[in-house]
């Protein structure tokens, strides 16, 4: 070590005399508090700016929130609130959502955002293969009523839409650009901010400079953002410490207690992210014993849910017995209590199930990306004999083999962005997640009562519905995922919940 | 001579070609699955589906093979699947920040592997012994820590240099400089080790030549005898190490881009391989081929200009 | 202090012929050195430690305890914990296993691919050997970095697939390395000698190849490991070593995680990587020592040619006071050479000489009697551990020993000229003939170019070259061995030089080139009234050239006599004997056989082509 440093020291001292030239600005970056600019880090680069193609929510979104402005915002508690839409409303039947827009918004090539716009948008993004594609499935046309007003029209009742257009699916092209090849890398948009094609180096850095026209400018503080693809923790942490970097959102426990332990700030919210063992094979196709509904409860009994956020999860998380996070509108407190952590009950409903001995499955090997977790989960089912053979399988495999049904049960997170969406993932006979399409005819009827009710009956039919599964043992969770947001010196931020990276809007100077 | 260079380009050529082949095949020896990487769990089957024909993945491996090969002839290395930009920008952006940090890298060893490596052979005492003892633990130091040390010590405590990120040169030179100083040093030490051993050894070689006790009883100025004709022809066994060290360098580039967070070909690479974009891959891989091949040859060409007897032909 | 220092033998001496030296010992040697003894003792307790790791910790080097992160050194965790809580010491001891199987992986892959294809390829050429250096060039030219990372990403992360592949990629230097050596044993005459008395190839590789292809592998392989865990490290800290093991490249991405927060996590596994890979490379310097092979000599190794024989033994020198019109004059010259036991051995005892313009004195004897290094000390180009001391040593008039290295230099080339003995050897080869010509005129008489490119012309023309032209731009490997000493000689008298000092400036040469050159000579020196020390163990050039003779015999001159007198008369018994000896085998290009002659030597012979005393 210190011969390194010694060595490390005389090297650089050559260099230092011809780099002081321009060396000394180098390391200033773009301090605390001044509004002038703000450096944000991304773990990864954007997939594409084309609409239909942006990659699903995540840490790439400040990429495009940037050029992109969009039909709906979240609030903090990730529900929907106005944005480019003012009202929006669904018709009886939930299959038309009337949308009414802002008149006052072009987009900087001068093509006006209207009723047309957004109907060019939401048409094109339907056929692509994108987050948006998969969002806009039940969407059957748009149609312009005027300029400031559009009906999207559905061929079933699609509860989560909202939710989707305040996400990847709502942002807003040029009707005129969305034809451009060049789309992908050279967005022409009606956000806050145009991205700066001189000052950009593509899969690296972007940078971006104030859309004067922009009509909510006041909740865009700086001037000039730039967004750098940064894949190194420890890298980002030197910057964040040195004042290059501002802010970078952080999924790991480890990337969390580095940051803290690094003295920078870290604000933790939901990731929207559930984690847990998911139990496809309800019927028991390829594991009769899971074809019984206390086998699946031993399981959930024989989970350590507050241990394993603890040491597997570094505390990060909320431990859960629910597939509906805790700013769901679907997740209800009272449910907690379902299954507490209990071995001699949870041999018992073995016991009582025929299955006193235990028995023995198969899973996919999780341990390349989840090895703690793997760890708990083999010792929880380890108390109540059963046992697992760990099958070997690439990380680009591991979901199709899912879908394929491959398992009876694995390690798995799945994030969604609302309840309506994890019915659609993982409830239905349609669902991917769904792998033995195992289907109850109670689950059905919550699910369309769900679709069509509006308000605090929606609500009561989803919570109805989180109990169903929760009480069927469908699936056994053990943590709502949180992520972190970390932020260098003056920076502050307020997250939205359920969201994995906070708004571009949310990221400000701090006041204190 | 021209000959000599037709036949080492063409040499080159097909060096770059079995590389690429090389590649190509490996990366379609397993059952991966692109489309779902690119779509994400999410992505119904359907969507797979379109997505594999879309990249045509649904077509025999030789047909893609020989797709890729053609339009690689014409300077066409397809696009991402990824990103969907065209690999020919994805490698051109990432080019200089590499080609920035190795030759800055390349050209601080070589300068001060000659002066270390010189003195070394030359003053001999416990000045050789230091510096072959630091050689030894130089080399032994992974590059990786030291660029670390480098950037806590030098940008994160002291602010001196930036920690992280590469200010192109045409934006502005002194930032340049500044941003790939780091970095250079830290890929530069253990090649410095390398080199400045080889150096020292064919100095004291040649200075045990008949001909250097020749020159010194003619009464040239010492100087003269050791850097005019000791160096010189101590000089391709030196270029010959410092070659092979380039290569390496293009390797250690690649862990020490990711400690100072440089968007190079390093990055690039890891994040290619890592995803299975194998259009981006291939590129990376004929465009560092290409370089090693361009390398070779100028040291070829060099070897030929100090030593006489190599004739280029 | 001198520039040159320390640059090993610059002295004369022939160069040693070192045999390949018996291996038994080798590990003895090995283990003389503190330096191996301690490298080894530190590869072999690593190694120890890491087999025994389950032994020595009963902590899971995986196990986390996020409770217990970043605990302190003591206690259950004798190293503390790291971020997640795992144990330092563990992940440490097992590290050490994931180390040393994954260079140990590197070594058998590299060996196995290299070793036999090197052998095949040096011993039979052909095709095979084509075919090989082709695959090996490919391999070198691709960034082993890419190879790994396309291969990881493909067959999933992995430490010892990873290490395979970087056998593979390595596999050429081992290659290479088998290849030049079996090449050159190959060429060797016994190789040819064993084939042609009809032993079969498999025989011949086991006694005469395998042999010569062990040592160097042996170092190979010992350098291989260290750069194998340097290697393993970065590609632990980019992600891709097998999950679930722990390692010190690992352990090091995991301390850059936790930097800020407890900087001691990096120096563990720091430390392990640096001294283990020292400890490897410095094992590998000390194997080459230890096996003689590929390295130069040692630094230390000086012909310790003379040790001390007791006075008594020699007949005291004939000395006369020198002549006060001396050009040269040394009187009780010694030189000596420390020796690495602390003594110090002396190869000059006592050396006295005269010289007048224009006289031409002899200097004979054996090699190793000191005649060549008493004609360096004149020059002043001993190698600097020599310790030179005389009572007298001027030229001209001038004390040599009292001159600054400076003005010595400016002596040399100017005033006093040297012929050196190997002419192919003694000029530049990468500079042309006319640059090396003109370069000192240019110091020293500072000419033009052109004046000097003119009168290099001319001097090349004097010392009989045809084709002045052609020659001064030829570089030195175009020209002939007699063409080269004519250059050399050129070079010595080119700026008209008072002294010439001569070492063996014919051996080198056929009979008859001999002859002209030596014509030369004496031209040059009537010519230009030089006064000429000329070294040789040959009497024939003797009795062409000189005007008085010194026979030299360990590092003392037994006698000093006028040509004709010496060649009629000698007086000591030792002159009789080289006498007697030269006169049997004729001028060869080979010192004089040492030692005593042989007493059933037959009568001499008539003198050899190359003159006869005058």
């Amino acid at each position: 070590m210190r011969r390194s440093l010694v060595a490390a020291t005389a090297a650089s001292a050559l260099l230092l005399t011809a780099a002081c030239g321009g060396s000394s600005d180098g390391a200033t970056g773009s301090g605390g508090g001044s509004t002038d600019d703000l450096t944000l880090a991304a773990i990864t680069p954007p997939a594409s700016f084309a609409i239909g193609e942006m990659a699903s929510s995540g840490p790439e979104d400040h990429y495009y929130q940037a050029v992109y402005d969009k039909l709906l915002n979240l609030d903090a508690d990730g529900q929907p609130v106005p944005n480019l839409v003012t009202e929006w409303s669904y018709d009886e039947t939930g299959t038309r959502l009337s949308l009414t827009l802002r008149d006052d918004v072009t987009f900087t090539d001068g093509a006006a955002f209207d009723a047309e716009a957004v109907k060019a948008n939401l048409e094109l993004a339907k056929t692509k293969t994108g987050e948006a594609g998969s969002a806009l499935r039940a969407v059957e046309s748009v149609e312009v009523v005027d300029a400031t007003h559009a009906d999207i029209v559905l061929s079933r009742p699609d509860p989560s839409l909202p939710q989707a257009l305040a996400r990847s699916t709502g942002y807003m092209a040029s009707p005129d650009a969305l034809g451009n090849a060049d789309l992908s890398t050279n967005p022409v948009g009606s956000g806050p901010y145009v991205l700066d094609q001189d000052a950009t180096t593509p899969g690296s850095t972007y940078a971006y400079t104030r859309n004067e026209d922009y009509w909510n400018a006041e909740e865009y503080p700086y001037d000039s953002l730039e967004i750098r693809f940064l894949d190194d923790t420890t890298a980002t942490l030197n910057g964040l410490r040195s004042g290059e970097i501002d802010g970078i959102a952080v999924s790991t426990s480890d990337g969390v207690s580095g940051a803290e332990q690094a003295g920078l700030d870290v604000t933790t919210y939901t990731s929207g992210g559930i984690e847990g063992l998911y139990l496809w094979d309800r019927d028991g196709a390829l594991v009769p014993a899971l074809g019984d509904v206390r086998v699946r409860q031993a399981i959930n009994h024989a989970m350590d849910r507050e241990t394993i956020v603890d040491v597997v999860k570094g505390g990060l998380g909320q431990p859960t017995v629910q597939m509906f996070g805790p700013s769901s509108p679907a997740y209800d407190e009272s449910l907690e209590g379902t299954y507490e952590y209990d071995v001699e009950k949870a041999e018992e409903l073995m016991a009582e199930a025929g299955y006193a001995d235990g028995f023995t499955m198969s899973m996919p090997d999780a341990s390349p990306v989840a090895p703690d977790e793997q760890a708990a989960l083999t010792e929880a089912l380890a108390a109540i004999d059963i046992t697992v053979t760990f099958e070997p399988i690439t990380g680009d495999q591991y979901v199709g083999s899912i879908i394929g049904g491959q398992w009876p049960v694995n390690w798995f997170n799945l994030t969604t962005g609302s309840p309506f969406e994890m019915i659609g993932l993982a409830l239905t006979q349609q669902s991917p997640f769904n792998p033995f399409k195992t289907a109850d005819p109670e689950l059905d009827e919550l699910i369309a009562r769900a679709g069509s009710a509006t308000g605090d009956e929606q609500e009561a039919a989803l919570q109805e519905l989180n109990a169903f599964l929760v009480e069927q043992a469908w699936f056994a969770p053990w943590v709502a995922g949180e992520v972190g947001y970390v932020t260098g010196e003056g920076i502050g931020v307020e997250p939205v919940q359920g969201v994995s990276v906070p708004p571009l809007a949310n990221i400000g100077p701090s006041s204190s | 001579m021209l000959l000599f260079l037709l036949r080492r380009i063409g040499a080159g050529i097909a060096l770059v070609w079995v590389a690429a082949t090389l590649v190509f095949f490996l990366t379609t020896l397993t059952g991966s699955d692109p489309a779902r990487r690119i779509l994400g769990p999410q992505a119904g089957p359907d969507e797979i589906a379109a997505k594999t024909r879309e990249l045509g993945l649904d077509r025999p491996v030789l047909e893609r093979y020989w797709d890729w090969f053609t339009s690689a002839l014409r300077g066409d290395l397809g696009a991402s699947w990824f990103t969907n930009q065209p690999v020919s920008r994805l490698v051109a952006d990432a080019l200089p920040v590499s080609l920035s940090l190795v030759l800055a890298a390349i050209v601080l060893t070589a300068a001060v592997s000659i002066v270390l490596g010189v003195v070394a052979a030359v003053r001999g005492g416990w000045l050789d012994s230091l510096l072959q003892g630091v050689s030894i633990v130089a080399f032994a130091v992974p590059n990786f820590l030291i660029g670390m040390v480098l950037a806590l010590v030098f940008a994160v405590q002291l602010g001196i240099f930036p920690a992280l990120g590469y200010t192109p040169f045409g934006e502005d030179p002194g930032r340049w400089l500044a941003s790939i100083t780091l970095p250079a040093v830290a890929l530069a030490i253990g090649a410095i080790a390398t080199v400045a051993t080889q150096t020292r050894g064919s100095m004291i070689d040649v200075l045990q030549q008949d001909y250097v006790r020749t020159l010194r009883s003619r009464g040239l100025p010492t100087r003269s005898v050791l850097l005019k004709h000791a160096l010189r022809n101590a000089a391709p066994a030196s270029l010959t190490v410092l070659s092979l060290q380039f290569i390496a360098l293009i390797s250690g580039a690649v862990v020490i881009e990711k400690v100072f967070g440089l968007n190079g070909l390093g990055e690039r690479a890891t994040a290619a391989a890592g995803q299975g974009d194998v259009p981006l891959v291939l590129g990376i891989v004929v465009l560092a081929v290409v370089v090693v091949v361009a390398v070779n040859l100028l040291l070829d060409l060099a070897l030929g200009w100090l030593n006489p007897k190599v004739r280029l032909a | 202090m001198s520039v040159l220092s320390d640059s090993g033998p610059a002295g004369p001496a022939p160069v040693d012929a070192v045999a390949s030296p018996p291996r038994q010992g080798a590990v003895r040697r090995l283990l003389r050195s503190p330096v191996a003894v301690v490298a080894l003792v530190w590869v072999l307790l690593v190694a120890l430690l890491a087999a025994l790791a389950p032994l020595l910790t009963s902590a899971s080097p995986t196990a986390s305890q996020i409770t217990n992160a970043l605990a302190p050194m003591g206690g259950a965790n004798l190293l503390g914990t790291d971020g997640i809580g795992r144990d330092v010491l563990a992940q440490l001891l097992y590290g050490a296993r994931t180390s040393i199987v994954g260079g140990v992986i590197v070594v058998v892959v590299s060996l196995a691919l290299g070793l036999p294809a090197g052998i095949v390829a040096g011993y039979y050429r052909g095709r095979f050997d084509a075919v090989a250096s082709w695959i090996a060039n490919l391999l070198m030219a691709l960034p082993a970095i890419i190879v790994l990372l396309v291969v990881l990403a493909q067959f999933g992360r992995s430490t010892e697939l990873g290490m395979a592949v970087f056998g593979v990629i390595i596999a050429p230097g081992v290659f290479r390395l088998v290849r030049a050596s079996v090449l050159a044993v190959r060429e060797e005459l016994f190789v040819d000698a064993a084939r042609v008395s009809g032993l079969s190839d498999g025989r011949i590789m086991r006694r005469h190849v395998l042999p010569v292809v062990i040592a160097p592998t042996v170092i190979q392989a010992s350098q291989l490991l260290g750069i194998a865990i340097v290697i393993q490290a970065g590609l632990e800290f980019l992600g891709l070593g097998s999950p679930n093991q722990a390692s010190w490249g690992g352990m090091l991405s995991d301390a850059f995680q936790n930097i800020y927060a407890e900087p001691r996590l990096l120096l563990f596994p720091g430390l392990a990587i640096v001294l283990t890979v020292t400890a490897f490379s410095l094992l590998g310097n000390a194997l080459r020592d230890a096996l003689g092979v590929g390295g130069r000599m040692p630094r230390v190794r000086r012909r310790a040619t003379v040790v001390a024989a007791p006075d008594s033994d020699v007949p005291a020198p004939v000395v006369s006071e020198p002549p006060g019109d001396a050009l040269l004059a040394v009187q009780d010259l010694r030189v000596s050479y420390p020796k690495g036991d602390g003594s110090v051995s002396e190869v000059v005892r006592g050396v006295s000489l005269a010289l007048r313009r224009g006289e031409v004195l002899g200097l004979v004897g054996e090699s190793g009697s000191g005649k060549s290094q008493t004609a360096f000390a004149v020059l002043g180009l001993l190698p600097p551990t020599a310790r030179t001391s005389a009572e007298r040593l001027t030229f001209d008039g001038t004390d040599l020993q009292r001159l600054s290295p400076a003005e010595r230099n400016r002596l040399r080339g100017r005033r006093i000229g040297y012929i050196p003995q190997e002419p192919m050897s003694n000029l530049v080869p990468s500079f042309r003939i006319g640059s090396q010509l003109t370069e000192p005129m240019r110091h020293h008489l500072g000419l033009s170019r052109a004046e000097a490119r003119r009168r290099a012309l001319d001097l090349l023309a004097r010392v009989g070259i045809q084709d002045p032209g052609r020659v001064f731009d030829s570089y030195p490997h175009e020209i002939s061995g007699g063409m080269a000493q004519r250059v050399l000689i050129a070079g010595a008298v080119s700026c008209d030089p008072e002294l010439l000092i001569a070492d063996e400036p014919t051996t080198a040469l056929d009979v008859t080139v001999q002859a002209e050159v030596l014509d030369l000579l004496r031209s040059l020196v009537a010519e230009r009234d030089l006064g000429v020390v000329l070294v040789t163990h040959d009497f024939g050039v003797v009795a062409d050239l000189c005007d008085t003779v010194a026979v030299m015999q360990e590092g003392r001159i037994v006698e000093e006599a006028p040509a004709g007198r010496l060649f009629d008369a000698p007086e000591h018994e030792y002159t009789r004997m080289l006498l007697s000896s030269t006169l049997e085998n004729s001028p060869s290009r080979q010192d004089l056989p040492p030692a005593v002659p042989d007493p059933d030597e037959p009568e001499p012979l008539p003198l050899s082509s190359s003159g006869g005393p005058r």
